[in-house]
């Protein structure tokens, strides 16, 4: 366990490498500068500005030496400053605001997890139930309404009905517990929404594989009641593929944080990364996107030693 | 991964239990939703405290009806004659008060108004004193922290400065203050290579002299018209030197032209005591700003429009950062801001019914520009080729149902410069398919035309409409002879990048599409309204290669007209005399159709504001001087 361990974390570094370099990649060859963000006035401001910004940041250089230098500060923890003004340093940018992000992605997979484990579970024993129809019905609506159309909709209309709206003034956890949860609670239901519903889906049909196994008849057989049955033997071992379920979800995540925090405007990771592409400001994107990469990969080997925990049948 | 065939056993050895785990996660899972279950919102709080202030006035009821009815008579009278006395003391005192909640969609990249003026103008405003505002649309100026000017000379004029002003810190706001302030304009743009200011507000000063302790003297190598509006921005706002000197970050140097080198610095977080405004700043994060009122603040006696004697009505600013314009516009029906922004006029209904809302009609005064490029539309005849083939009346049907007018080079929100009416502009704006075909075949191109791509950026959904309908106007009429028209659109920054690409003589594209024109604002400079865009020296150059140097002939004999042009209008001190010149400007640029035309545009626009804001000064928004109007009150009762 311990050598697979290790074994994944030396893989860390190098997947982010891969990462880092694509997106860079990515980030160089499209047309424009972060001169255009930085400058702004084009009409009367003096050519020699943009020159001049060019120079300051190094973004006249080839780009395996501004790549080289870029990955040579990360390697230090120094993700560089901003290209646009106040010209921030990315690191400390990005350490203000991952909490709220973190915040709102776990409470995105805490409510996904139980509401859609409910719901399988739920649909999975009354099968062919009118409760079972109408969760299914539900989840197909769920999985395909996209999650900013949806967040859009939670935003707009209880303005337009009844003068609320669940986008306000953000405050940090800290400073008002009960008060930030109920900000963040509705980026997490929105981005919660389709995870749900997935997860409702994929938890009935690993139930009900279950519910017809041998060991689940055997167990009806020697006179169990339905709930042991059930709790006791079903829905254990049918948890092993929804936890990797929810690891994998949180990528979806983490993507969908990106649109939430801009229209819930939360001041968060998403957000900036956002910003980071509008300005084409490359440190700010590379330093955003490491840290959901970072955050993923951890994720999963998370979920990896938690099959462990859960099946101790398995063994790295 | 392999299965371990004795499961049990080895469970029992695990520190972790399966079912320790799962408790686990329940009792959390519980918790977490006990948690967000007892969640509330601030209405909440809202709630509890009518609550409480109810049960406290039932309490207050019930010792009032056991006290003595003489008692109760005398409080009465007391409390009668203290309202009546506090009403003579301040006849405002109603309208004091208040937070006024308004929105921007960014962060601001930093506070020194020399250096930037995007997302922080809400700071600048309120904790800086500008000279005074100036109201194109009403033609009018109304005096903040100047009492005077006067043009002595052509090119000497003299500024009076309000006397009795200070600092937050205390310190004297003086001539040296003023002219200091005035000063570091050009030095920062020279430092920097160009800052968000506007150079040609400066670029005719030879100095700016303190001539005594409360008069300002500017000296200029040429007359200039705008002065006095330039002077009106809050670029021009009185800054601290000695905040700077003490707190100023290291900006740049530059050369003056006897060879000494001075350094110049900014305050981009602008420290306590750098301004002088009615308020100061007490908040400034990733959600928002905040300014509240600084108790010293200065009289205006007597105050001009806008202006109140003993300082602004409202007592505090909250800015919230918001990206997203949907959800600017529930805060906005939520009640929680209150100033929106323009409303498209399609939607207007959606606001109806809506009590705290104030749907006001403003003038439109937006623009749709189509830039050409100069190194391809260098005969006239391309460009006039291009206007004529384009559907006026059709467009006006199809994008502005709700009302649409002609528009000149220089904006309709400035109509003491604004002379050509609707009937002269459509001389020159008529569609004519087969002129627009005779003209193209007629003229020379240098570089092969066959395919016009109108380039645009993504920003607009409207935009798009209106590239669209373009493209299919030019092909419909000049299709027939062989010339095809299509859309390119992408991302803001790519299009301002390829927009003014000059690493060749001609463009990647061959009509630069921007604005939508169905809203717009204005300095009250005809400069920036919008004669940038075709002055060679500026956009002309640098986006449409109509320049100077331009290797194609026409090009550069026409650009050294329209220089000399545009330096005469702006030279120029009377008013109509300037609007004459003006008015031969335009009326070049229209004959000459000269590196862009101007699709009709929208005649009104709509604004949101919360209808308990109250003397907002509609028209103050769109000139923008928005937000310096201390005479704004909140309404408490709505």
């Amino acid at each position: 366990m311990t050598r697979y361990i290790v074994r994944r974390l030396i893989a860390v570094p190098f997947m982010l490498l891969g990462i880092s370099f694509v997106l860079f990649m990515l980030l160089y060859i499209r047309p424009g500068s972060a001169a255009f963000a930085a400058i702004g006035s084009v009409g009367d401001a003096d050519p020699r500005a943009f020159e001049k910004f060019e120079e300051r940041f190094g973004l006249d250089r080839p780009w395996w030496e501004q790549y080289g230098d870029w990955l040579w500060g990360a390697i230090q923890g120094d993700l560089g400053e901003r290209l646009t003004p106040p010209h921030d340093d990315v690191m400390g940018d990005i350490i203000e605001v991952l909490p709220n992000t973190l915040e709102i992605g776990l409470l995105t997979i805490f409510i996904s997890a139980v509401i859609g484990i409910s719901v399988g579970v739920l649909s999975a024993v009354r099968r062919n139930s009118i409760l079972d129809y109408a969760f299914r019905g539900i989840t197909i609506m769920g999985i395909s309404i996209p999650n900013f159309w949806f967040a859009i909709l939670v935003i707009y209309l209880p303005a337009l009905w009844w003068g609320w709206t669940p986008a306000r003034q953000w405050v940090v956890f800290t400073d008002d517990p009960i008060y930030n949860l109920s900000l963040a609670v509705w980026p997490a239901v929105t981005l919660a929404l389709a995870s749900a519903a997935g997860m409702a889906r994929f938890v009935r049909t690993s139930m009900l594989e279950v519910l017809f196994s041998d060991y689940v008849r055997t167990a009806r057989a020697k006179g169990l009641r339905d709930r042991s049955v059930i709790w006791g033997h079903v829905f254990r071992n049918s948890l092993i593929p929804v936890i990797t379920l929810v690891g994998l979800q949180l990528g979806a995540v983490l993507g969908g944080v990106v649109i939430a925090e801009q229209l819930f405007t939360v001041p968060g990771l998403g957000r900036l990364s956002l910003e980071g592409v509008t300005d084409q400001d490359y440190p700010v994107v590379l330093g955003t996107i490491m840290v959901f990469s970072f955050v993923f990969v951890l994720v999963t080997l998370l979920v990896d030693i938690l099959y462990t925990v859960i099946d101790p049948r398995i063994r790295y | 991964m392999r299965d371990n065939e004795n499961y049990w056993q080895r469970l029992r050895r695990r520190p972790v239990t399966r079912r320790s785990f799962l408790v686990g996660s329940g009792v959390a899972a519980a918790g977490s939703a006990a948690i967000l279950a007892g969640c509330g919102d601030d209405d909440d709080d809202d709630t509890a405290a009518p609550a409480a202030t109810q049960a406290a006035a039932a309490t207050q009821a019930a010792a009032a009806t056991e006290a003595a009815d003489d008692d109760q008579a005398a409080a009465a009278t007391e409390a009668a004659a203290a309202t009546e006395a506090a009403a003579q003391a301040d006849p405002d005192a109603d309208k004091r008060g208040g937070t006024l909640n308004l929105w921007k969609t960014e962060e601001d990249a930093g506070l020194d108004p020399g250096v930037f003026h995007l997302n922080n103008t809400e700071v600048i405003y309120s904790t800086m004193t500008q000279p005074y505002t100036y109201q194109p649309t009403k033609n009018l100026i109304a005096m903040d922290g100047m009492v005077g000017f006067e043009q002595v000379d052509p090119t000497t004029f003299v500024w009076s400065i309000r006397p009795g002003m200070k600092f937050h810190n205390g310190d004297a706001v003086d001539s040296e203050a003023v002219a200091f302030s005035f000063g570091r304009l050009e030095k920062l743009y020279r430092a920097l290579d160009g800052t968000h200011t506007t150079r040609t507000g400066y670029a005719f000063v030879d100095s700016f002299e303190a001539t005594d302790e409360l008069t300002v003297a500017e000296h200029w190598a040429r007359p200039n018209a705008d002065a006095p509006i330039y002077r009106a921005r809050h670029y021009y706002s009185f800054l601290n030197p000695r905040v700077v000197e003490e707190h100023g970050k290291f900006e740049g140097s530059y050369e003056h032209a006897d060879g000494t080198v001075e350094d110049v610095y900014s305050v981009q977080e602008l420290p306590h005591g750098s301004g002088s405004g009615p308020y100061t700043l007490t908040k400034r994060d990733a959600t928002g700003t905040r300014v509240e009122r600084w108790p010293d603040y200065h009289k205006h006696t007597p105050a001009d429009d806008g202006f109140v004697e003993d300082g602004p009505y409202i007592d505090a600013w909250e800015t919230r950062v918001i990206p997203d314009a949907v959800a600017a516009k529930a805060a906005f029906l939520a009640g929680d801001l209150d100033v929106f922004t323009t409303v498209d006029p399609l939607e207007v209904p959606e606001f109806e019914g809506q009590d705290h809302v104030n749907i006001v009609e403003i003038p439109g005064g937006g623009r749709a520009m189509q830039g050409m490029d100069g190194g391809k539309f260098h005969d006239k005849r391309s460009r006039q080729a291009l206007q004529k083939a384009f559907d006026y009346e059709g467009f006006i049907a199809a994008i502005r149902p709700l009302g649409g007018m002609y528009a000149a080079p220089i904006s309709d929100l400035l109509p003491a410069y604004q002379k050509l009416s609707q009937q002269d502009l459509q001389e020159w704006y008529r569609f004519d398919p087969a002129e627009a075909q005779a003209l193209w075949q007629a003229a020379d191109f240098e570089v092969p035309v066959d395919n016009i791509k109108i380039f645009q950026s993504t920003g607009a959904p409207l935009q798009h409409e209106i590239s669209d309908y373009m493209a299919q106007s030019l092909a419909r009429a000049l299709g027939p002879i062989g010339i095809t028209a299509e859309v390119e659109a992408v991302d803001g920054n790519s299009w301002a990048a390829r927009a003014v690409d000059r690493s060749t003589d001609v463009k990647d594209w061959e009509i630069l599409s921007y604005g939508t024109g169905d809203r717009g604002s204005t300095t009250g400079i005809p400069n920036d309204s919008y004669l940038i865009d075709y002055d060679p020296r500026a956009y002309g150059f640098n986006a449409f290669n109509h320049y100077l140097e331009s290797p194609r002939k026409e090009i550069a004999e026409d650009s050294a007209t329209i220089i000399d042009m545009l330096n005469a209008q702006e030279a120029e001190t009377d008013p109509e005399a300037r609007a004459a010149l003006l008015t031969e400007v335009q009326t070049w640029i229209l004959d000459r159709h000269w590196c862009n035309w101007r699709l009709p545009v929208s005649s009104v626009a709509y604004f949101g504001f919360s209808s308990r804001l109250q003397d907002q000064g509609v028209a103050d928004w769109v000139n923008l001087y928005d937000r310096r109007r201390e005479s704004m009150w909140l309404k408490k009762d709505a």
